[in-house]
C-alpha cells in the first residue's frame, strides 16, 4: 500500500477527468470494497454518483438523487451547464456541499453523503442522504429521572443537535460544527447561547479543541482532557450527561456543551462539585421534598467516603466515641475475626469492586449468576466462616449504597473511601482530618479557564446560594436569572 | 496582584486567631473577657494606617517597609517563627489531647507535607479551604453551645479572685493577635472592601471568644482553675452525645486550624523571600524546613518567648506600619509641594 500516496490527498484539488478522478478516488481508498460508483449520462454530460454502502439510504437516494438527475434535460449540454443547473434550479437534498479538494470529498464520503462526480468540472456535489443504522433515541441509561424527559443522546450528533434545538428555539442559540481527529475526521458539536455564554470562556475552548491532535476521536473522553483546564485535579472540572433537558438547563446558564459524534456523552464546561448532587427531578418536585432528598445526598456522600474510615479509627484509636453497647458488640465482632479490621475493610472495598466491575462487563446471561455469588456466597459465606465481622460488613454495605445517590462522584467516592479507611485505621481521626484537608485544598485549586468548581461555596456568591441549601422556588428563580457569569474566580473579577 | 475577596481574608485571619485561642492555656474569666474586648478595641485602632496604606495604593512591601529588604527579612523571620511556635503548640496540644500518633515529630512531619502541599497550590486555594473550614468551626461552635446549653450555671460567671487584672489580659491577648502582622501582607492581595474584612473579622474575633469564654465559665466554674487546654475541655464537657468523651471530635478541627494556620505562615514567608531573593525557587520548603528546626530547638530547649513575640508584633504591626503611613504622607506632602 502506498502511504506516502495516500496522505498527500487532503488539499488535492479534484481532477476534472471523470475517468481519472474516480482512479484517483479508488487510489487513495486503496479500492476499498465499500466504495460504490454509478456511473451514468445525464443530458449528454458523464456523471458518476459514489457513496459508501450502508451509509446512504437507497430510497432516499433514488427517489431525491437519481431520478430528479436522469430527468434532466439541458437545453445546451455541458459539465459547467449541468453545474449550475443543479445548483441553482434543482433542490435535491437540503444538506448539499460543493467540494473541491479530495480531503472533504472523503470526509463527506465517510459521513454518509452521496458525491456526484461531473465530467470536465473540477468540482463535485456532496448530498446528505444519510441512512446509516443508529440506536434508536431512548432513555439514557446512567441518568435515571422519574418525571422528566425519558429522551437521551444518541450516538448522531446531528441527532443530539437536534434534541437540544428541539429545547431551545431561541436563535441565539449556536451550534457550530467542527472536525477534529485527523484519520477519524469527527464531528464535534459546540454549544452555547450566544446571549448568555462568557466571550473569553468560549474563546479559550475554541483554543483548547484546536489544540487537538489526535488521530481518532471515539467518545468524548478523547476530548474532556484537553478541556480540563487543569488536570491535576481529583474531581472533575468538565461534567458529562447523557441527557438533552439536562444540557440546556446548563446551556442557558451560559456554559459551553461539546457533543462528539460517536457517543452519547456530551461534555459540560465547567462544571461544579455542588451540581454532582442535582438532578432534574429536584425541578419537578415540591421545593421542600427536593431540599430534603439534595441534604440526603449530601449526607449519604460524606457516609458513602467516610463511614468505613470512622468505624475503624473509633474501633482502633478513638474507642470513648463509642456508648458502651456499642463498643462490647464492636470488640466481641472484632475479636472473632482472623484479620486485622483495616486488612478486612480494604478486602472487603475491594471485593465489592471486583463484583461492581464484572456486574457491568460480564454478558447480560451470566449477570445473575454474579447477583448469586456475590450476594449469598462470599455475603452471608464469608461472615459465617468468620472471614468478616457483620458490624463491618454492615458499615461496608451502607457506605456503598450512599454511594449510589451520587454516580456522578462513582470513581472519587472508591478511590476516597480506601485511602480514608487507610489513613483511619493508621492515624485516626487526626490522619482523617490531614488526608480531608488535601483534599479540601485539591478541590479547591481545580478550576477550568477560571471557574471554581467549588463555586458558589468557595468564593462564596450568596445568590447562588440558595440553590445550593434549598431548592428554590421558581417564582423566586424567575426574578433574576443566574449565570456562571457570577461565579468566576477571584482573579478574574 | 488582587487574588482573594474581602469575605475569604476574613476568614483566614479569623482561623488564625482562633488556631492560637483553641491552643492557649490561659484560664477563662470574666476579667480575660474584658481584656480581650480591650484588646480588640487597640486593634481596631492599630489596623487604620494599615488600611489607609492599602485603601489609597498597594504597599510595595521592597520599597515601603523600613530598612527596605531587612525590614523584609525581620517579617520573613516572624513568620518563619510563627510557624515554629504553631509546631510547638501542636506538641503541647497533642500532650493532652488523644493524638493517636505516638511520635510527636511525625505528627509534625505529617503536618508538613500537607502544608507543604497546600502552600504550592497558593494564597488563593489557601483563601477559598479557609471560606468551608469556618463552616467547619461554626458547626463545632454550634455543638458546643447545644451541649452548654442546659449545663450553665449563671452563678460560676463571678469574678475570679486568682485572675490576673484586665490590662494584663488585654496585653497579652494583643501580644499573642499575630495576624495583626500577616494583615499587612494579606491586605496587600485582597480585591477591595479592605474595612469590611478587617472589621467583621474584629468582631467576629471577640464574638467566638466571649462566647467559648463564656461557655467555658458557666458549665466549668470553679473547676477552670485545673484545667490545662480550657477549649478542649470545654468541648469535653458540653458535648451532647451519650458517649464517654467527645472531645476526640475537636481533633478533626484542630487538625483543619494547624494546617490552615501553618500554610498561611509559609505562604507569606514565601512571598516575602521572593520579593528578597526574586530568583530563589524553594521559597516553601526553606520555609518549613526552618519552621520545624526551630520548633524542635524550641522544644527541646524550652525557651519562654513571649517578650520576643510580644515585641515583634508591637514592632511590626504598630511600628513599621505607622513608619510606613507618616513616609507616604510625607513623599505626598513633597510632590504636591
Amino acid at each position: 500500500m502506498d502511504f506516502m500516496h495516500n496522505t498527500v490527498y487532503e488539499d488535492e484539488p479534484i481532477i476534472a477527468n471523470l475517468q481519472e478522478n474516480i482512479l484517483r478516488i479508488k487510489k487513495i481508498c486503496d479500492y476499498s470494497s465499500d466504495l460504490l460508483v454509478n456511473e451514468i449520462n445525464v443530458s449528454g454530460v458523464n456523471v458518476a454518483l459514489l457513496c459508501c454502502e450502508g451509509m446512504v439510504s437507497s430510497s432516499i437516494l433514488t427517489e431525491l438523487i437519481l431520478l430528479p438527475l436522469t430527468s434532466i434535460n439541458l437545453n445546451e449540454s455541458s459539465p459547467q451547464n449541468l453545474y449550475d443547473h443543479i445548483n441553482t434550479k434543482m433542490l435535491l437534498s437540503t444538506d448539499r456541499i460543493s467540494l473541491f479538494t479530495y480531503g472533504n470529498l472523503f470526509r463527506t464520503l465517510n459521513s454518509g453523503f452521496a458525491i456526484l462526480l461531473i465530467d470536465g468540472l473540477d468540482k463535485a456535489f456532496a448530498f446528505g442522504v444519510q441512512g446509516y443504522d443508529k440506536r434508536g433515541i431512548s432513555e439514557p441509561t446512567g441518568e435515571g429521572n422519574i418525571m422528566g424527559a425519558h429522551e437521551g443522546f444518541v450516538e448522531v450528533v446531528r441527532t443530539n443537535m437536534s434534541l437540544i434545538r428541539r429545547r431551545i428555539k431561541s436563535p441565539t442559540l449556536k451550534l457550530e460544527l467542527m472536525m477534529t481527529g485527523s484519520k477519524s475526521k469527527t464531528d464535534i458539536c459546540l454549544c452555547y447561547m450566544r446571549d448568555r455564554v462568557p466571550e473569553k470562556l468560549l474563546n479559550d475552548i475554541k483554543k483548547s479543541l484546536n489544540k487537538i491532535d489526535l488521530e481518532v476521536i471515539l467518545s468524548s473522553g478523547y476530548v474532556k482532557p484537553f478541556v480540563e483546564n487543569k488536570s491535576n485535579g481529583f474531581f472533575d472540572a468538565v461534567g458529562t450527561t447523557e441527557r438533552p433537558d439536562v444540557l440546556c438547563s446548563k446551556l442557558m446558564e451560559g456554559r459551553v456543551a461539546i457533543l462528539v459524534d460517536g457517543t452519547p456523552f456530551a461534555l459540560v464546561i465547567p462544571k461544579l462539585f455542588n451540581e454532582s448532587f442535582q438532578t432534574l427531578d429536584d425541578y419537578d418536585f415540591k421545593p421542600y421534598y427536593a431540599t430534603f432528598i439534595r441534604w440526603i445526598k449530601y449526607i449519604a456522600f460524606f457516609i458513602s467516603v467516610l463511614l468505613p474510615a470512622l468505624y475503624i479509627a473509633s474501633s482502633i484509636h478513638h474507642p470513648e466515641l463509642l456508648n458502651s453497647t456499642l463498643l462490647l458488640i464492636l470488640a466481641e465482632a472484632e475479636s472473632n475475626a482472623p484479620f486485622s479490621i483495616i486488612a478486612e475493610a480494604i478486602g472487603m472495598l475491594i471485593a465489592y469492586e471486583i463484583i461492581r466491575e464484572a456486574g457491568i462487563r460480564l454478558p447480560k446471561a451470566v449477570g445473575g449468576a454474579v447477583s448469586i455469588v456475590a450476594g449469598l456466597i462470599i455475603g452471608d459465606a464469608a461472615v459465617k466462616s468468620g472471614f468478616v465481622s457483620t458490624p463491618l460488613l454492615t458499615v461496608i454495605a451502607i457506605s456503598v449504597i450512599s454511594g449510589f445517590l451520587t454516580p456522578d462522584l462513582h470513581q472519587q467516592t472508591t478511590i476516597l473511601r480506601i485511602l480514608f479507611v487507610l489513613f483511619g485505621g493508621l492515624w485516626g481521626l487526626f490522619g482523617i482530618s490531614l488526608l480531608a484537608a488535601v483534599f479540601l485544598f485539591n478541590i479547591c485549586s481545580t478550576e477550568d479557564y477560571g471557574f471554581p468548581v467549588t463555586a458558589p461555596i468557595s468564593p462564596f456568591t450568596p445568590k447562588a446560594m440558595r440553590d445550593i441549601v434549598t431548592r428554590i422556588n421558581f417564582r423566586k428563580m424567575q426574578s433574576d436569572t443566574f449565570t456562571i457569569e457570577s461565579l468566576k474566580s477571584e482573579k478574574q473579577n | 496582584m488582587k487574588k482573594i475577596g474581602y469575605g475569604q481574608l476574613f476568614a483566614v485571619l479569623l482561623l488564625i486567631k482562633i488556631f492560637g485561642f483553641v491552643c492557649s492555656k490561659s484560664i477563662y474569666s470574666i476579667e480575660q473577657m474584658a481584656g480581650v474586648f480591650i484588646s480588640t478595641v487597640a486593634q481596631a485602632i492599630v489596623v487604620i494606617p494599615m488600611l489607609i496604606l492599602c485603601n489609597s495604593n498597594r504597599v510595595n512591601l521592597k520599597k515601603d517597609v523600613p530598612l527596605g529588604k531587612v525590614g523584609l527579612a525581620f517579617y520573613v523571620f516572624f513568620f518563619v517563627l510563627w510557624g515554629a511556635i504553631s509546631f510547638v503548640k501542636l506538641w503541647d496540644v497533642t500532650g493532652s489531647i488523644s493524638l493517636p500518633v505516638k511520635n510527636k515529630v511525625f505528627a509534625a512531619f505529617l503536618i508538613a507535607i500537607v502544608c507543604l502541599y497546600a502552600s504550592r497550590l497558593g494564597l488563593k486555594v489557601l483563601a477559598r479551604s479557609a471560606v468551608i473550614v469556618l463552616g467547619l468551626l461554626a458547626l463545632a461552635l454550634a455543638v458546643m453551645f447545644i451541649g452548654a446549653y442546659s449545663k450553665i450555671e449563671i452563678l460560676n460567671l463571678v469574678k475570679n479572685e486568682n485572675s490576673e487584672s484586665i490590662w494584663i489580659y488585654a496585653l497579652n491577648d494583643f501580644c499573642e493577635s499575630g495576624e495583626l502582622v500577616a494583615l499587612l501582607v494579606l491586605l496587600n492581595f485582597t480585591q477591595s472592601n479592605h474595612k469590611k474584612g478587617v472589621f467583621s473579622y474584629l468582631t467576629a474575633k471577640l464574638v467566638i471568644i466571649e462566647f467559648v469564654s463564656f461557655i467555658g465559665i458557666g458549665v466549668t466554674g470553679h473547676l477552670m482553675q485545673l484545667i490545662e487546654f480550657p477549649f478542649f475541655e470545654i468541648g469535653a464537657y458540653t458535648q451532647p452525645f451519650s458517649t464517654q468523651r467527645a472531645d476526640s471530635i475537636y481533633t478533626i478541627l484542630f487538625a483543619f486550624l494547624c494546617v490552615i494556620n501553618i500554610t498561611v505562615q509559609i505562604i507569606l514567608a514565601s512571598v516575602l523571600i521572593e520579593e528578597i531573593f526574586p530568583k530563589y525557587r524553594f521559597n516553601e520548603i526553606t520555609s518549613i524546613i526552618l519552621m520545624l528546626i526551630i520548633s524542635v530547638a524550641i522544644n527541646s530547649t524550652g525557651m519562654d518567648l513571649s517578650l520576643i513575640w510580644g515585641g515583634l508584633i508591637v514592632l511590626l504591626s504598630v511600628i513599621a506600619p505607622l513608619i510606613m503611613y507618616i513616609r507616604r504622607k510625607i513623599n505626598a506632602q513633597v510632590q504636591n509641594a
